[in-house]
């Protein structure tokens, strides 16, 4: 009997073995090494890029007169913003070392700008320096700062214009060089706080190759689902009406004064994606979390897992390019289609915080665990 | 060996070394978890921080005394740990650490551990058993609990309640993601690929068919190969390896230490004495003044009742139709040691009844990490913190809500679904032991 039970057992185990040699693409890559590739492929050139975004706005914005803005001017730092603020939300995904220990991201995005307090104190005869800008809290500066500064409350570059050729014009150009000198500074800092050569953050990333919360996998993931959770509740859910029994909410939209929302929450999906694949968008093609789900042979109902999720990233975009006016009027204008949108971020929500976490088998949580 | 044998050799008496002994691994491996827990400050994080706590069915009634009561239970629990070892007023001691110990297992779910139910089994045995009746404290300051020889039943218990946990452990393995698809362990073994040398080898699929059929071997067998003279000492070396490894491999705390000490006291009786001998080299076991009292008929049938209801604990959850991994009714208290890689996304939507007001709510507003996680994919945890959220809002003075869940979950690699029927108002809903038919059925 027991020789019996043996000789079943190998069979069996055989015959399971055979049967998914063909999902099994032997180990190819560690997860050390995605992890090494995602930090050297995708997250220090998506970092590098804020950088130099951030540096060409500020060389942008010091080369205006000091007392006088014409259109051009104002329609080139305009566009240098949305460049700027969407390579920061690629970068938003990778709030952790330096952008957590040092609190980077409330000086570099902080969403709920203090407008009348900015007016203020371009209303005072008193020159806004750094050292002004560093005494003021996060309502006053930062990314969401600079975009009031640049288009108002969502007003023509006209009416903006007025502001910067009237009285207050040259505080208003000094507060705006300010705050794109601070931002600069701001980036480099966090450049240099991940570069080798500076604070080597990336060192500590690539080295934390385990699979416990604290491993970079299991930040990584983690970012990833609250990013995604962001996308839905925050960017997309909020301003058409999931707090409001349905009643669309439009002032609750991620840059209301640019209404560039779209533009920046397709961002923040690309830095999702990033992080997934491994690969830049028109960049380097690298190893990333879709490689650890082939690895194990991770199948979705219609294929590969990581297919699907793939796939899943397109019917997002899809769903964004479709909303042809900014989410502040979609959300009234074309509610089916911000509804269609926000139900397919919810599938990508689904398929990364449950089938890519249940294929990667990273521990979310501190404590002992004996299979429930 | 007939039922008349046994029934006879298992009231021969033996030498009290294998209860004393044991009694002594306990207490030290009890006081190294206690240690440990308190050291890693998870008292705070899981029995004071927490707004809500998951409570067992039918236990509602228990919970956590605030702070800093519930510290002075832990340090009642370690003195008892200490004074187990000591046997020192060992039958309190035993009967205080206990009633204490499954005191804190029975206030949140949450942290359920089988291996905590295991500790709660062992000590409630332990309540039963003269295990102070040699190398203890109490033999000297009370004469009469002095008992050099016990019958062997005693240690048999013991050995059966830790056998049991291999054993049904061995049971729950005979499914089909276990056997057939090598999960969870293809899913967690590639996950550790980052570990020095033997990373090398763990993402390879035929590696975790092997280890899943291996392990369902070792722990069908382990505890007839541990009883047994001629293959005791490789089973025990096995068992070593075995549990070293998923000490390496798996964040399961205690528990492998845990199955690595018990299991010894599956070795003999002289193994045991000879060890203790170390400790008490002057003391000379005087078997002739053994008092052992010739009764035991009430322990023996308490202890019979105890048996056959573990016996019938694991099978529960095929009162129930479906998969268990998915329904998880019955799951707990059944030995379902490390069978699933299960995750979840849940969301409420929170109607209130008054407006029609419609709001989502995430549990990790409510919630720590662990809970959130716990509940996310737990049925009747779902359906806990579904009953919470309505009166949290009717003490916020926003009256009575209808509560549905949005949940999508995953079982070892399989696609993500729907585990609760999102249709269905969970406030109408009561937790029990009937068949929920809320959980919606796994299909294939």
């Amino acid at each position: 009997m027991y020789k019996k039970l043996i000789a079943m057992t190998l069979v069996l185990a055989a015959c399971s073995c055979s049967k998914s040699e063909d999902a099994d693409p032997e180990v190819e890559s560690t997860r050390a090494e995605v992890i090494a590739s995602v930090g050297t492929q995708v997250i220090l050139p998506t970092i590098q890029v804020f950088a130099s975004e951030s540096q060409k706005l500020n060389t942008l914005a010091e080369s205006v007169a000091t007392d006088r803005l014409e259109q051009a001017n104002l329609e080139e730092l305009q566009q240098n913003w949305l460049q700027l603020a969407t390579a920061w939300k690629k970068v938003s995904l990778y709030s952790m070392g330096p952008i957590d220990d040092d609190f980077l991201e409330s000086g570099i995005y902080y969403t709920s700008v203090n407008t009348s307090g900015i007016e203020s104190y371009i209303a005072k005869s008193t020159p806004v320096d750094a050292a002004l800008i560093g005494s003021l809290g996060a309502a006053y500066k930062g990314i969401p700062a600079i975009e009031y500064l640049l288009f108002g409350n969502n007003e023509s570059v006209e009416v903006q214009l007025e502001k910067y050729q009237g009285a207050t014009a040259s505080q208003r150009i000094q507060y705006l060089k300010a705050l794109c000198a601070d931002l600069k500074i701001k980036a480099a800092d966090l450049e240099s706080k991940w570069n080798s050569s500076g604070g080597n953050y990336i060192k500590t990333f690539t080295d934390a190759s385990g699979r416990d919360i604290n491993s970079s996998l299991g930040k990584l993931s983690n970012k990833m689902i609250n990013m995604i959770y962001t996308i839905k509740d925050e960017r997309i859910g909020a301003p058409n009406g999931t707090r409001n029994n349905g009643t669309p909410q439009p002032a609750l939209v991620d840059a209301p004064y640019s209404d560039e929302s779209l533009a920046l929450l397709k961002a923040e999906i690309e830095g999702i994606q990033g992080a997934f694949t491994g690969d830049l968008a028109g960049g380097t093609s690298g190893l990333g979390l879709d490689d650890l789900l082939n690895q194990v042979g991770a199948q979705s109902e219609t294929g590969l897992l990581s297919t699907k999720i793939n796939s899943q990233f397109d019917a997002v975009y899809t769903k964004i390019d479709m909303i042809q006016v900014p989410l502040s009027r979609a959300v009234t204008e074309q509610s089916q289609l911000v509804t269609d949108l926000y139900t397919e971020v919810k599938k990508l929500q689904v398929l990364l915080e449950v089938d890519m976490i249940n294929n990667l088998g990273v521990l979310l949580t501190f404590s002992d665990n004996d299979g429930d | 060996m007939t039922i008349q044998n046994i029934l006879q050799k298992g009231q021969k008496l033996v030498s009290s070394s294998s209860l004393a002994f044991f009694r002594i691994i306990f207490g030290l491996l009890m006081l190294a978890s206690l240690l440990r827990f308190l050291s890693r400050g998870w008292l705070e994080k899981f029995y004071i921080q927490p707004e809500f706590y998951f409570s067992f069915y039918g236990f509602e009634w228990i919970k956590p005394l605030p702070d800093p009561y519930i510290y002075w239970v832990f340090y009642a629990l370690i003195i008892a740990a200490v004074t187990i070892t000591l046997g020192l007023f060992y039958r309190f001691s035993i009967i205080v650490f206990f009633l204490l110990f499954t005191y804190v297992e029975l206030l949140d779910k949450s942290v359920y551990l089988n291996h905590y139910y295991q500790v709660s089994l062992l000590a409630w045995l332990m309540c039963w058993l003269p295990m102070n009746g040699t190398c203890s404290v109490d033999q000297y300051l009370f004469k009469k609990t002095r008992r050099p020889l016990t019958p062997l039943w005693m240690v048999w218990v013991l050995r059966l309640q830790v056998g049991s946990v291999y054993f049904f452990g061995g049971l729950a393995k005979l499914r089909y993601d276990w056997l057939f698809e090598a999960q969870p362990l293809k899913i967690w073994l590639a996950a550790n690929s980052h570990i020095p040398v033997l990373g090398d080898f763990l993402g390879y699929t035929w590696l975790a068919f092997v280890l899943s059929w291996f392990a369902l071997f070792f722990d069908l067998t382990a505890a007839f190969l541990l009883s047994n003279k001629s293959t005791r000492m490789y089973a025990y070396v096995l068992i070593v390896l075995f549990h070293v490894l998923t000490h390496i491999l798996f964040q399961i705390g205690m528990f492998p230490w845990m199955m690595i000490v018990t299991a010894l006291v599956f070795f003999p009786t002289h193994w045991h004495q000879k060890i203790l001998a170390i400790f008490e080299r002057n003391r000379t076991i005087h078997l002739s003044s053994s008092s052992v009292p010739s009764n035991h008929s009430l322990t023996i049938g308490v202890l019979a009742l105890f048996f056959l209801f573990q016996l019938m604990m694991p099978f529960r959850s095929y009162a129930y139709p479906g998969n268990v991994l998915w329904h998880e009714q019955g799951f707990r208290f059944s030995w379902n040691i490390m069978l699933m890689e299960k995750n979840a996304s849940l969301e409420y939507e929170v109607i209130f009844k008054n407006n029609g007001k419609k709001i989502y709510v995430r549990p990790e507003k409510h919630l720590n990490t662990i809970q959130a996680k716990q509940c996310s994919f737990q049925p009747d945890m779902i359906l806990q913190f579904a009953h919470y959220l309505n009166q949290y809002y009717k003490d916020q003075g926003l009256g009575n809500t209808e509560v549905y869940a949005i949940c999508y979950a995953s079982v070892n690699g399989h696609a993500s679904r729907l585990l609760i029927d999102p249709e269905v108002d969970l406030v109408t809903q009561k937790d029990g032991f009937a068949d929920k038919k809320w959980i919606l059925r796994y299909r294939d």
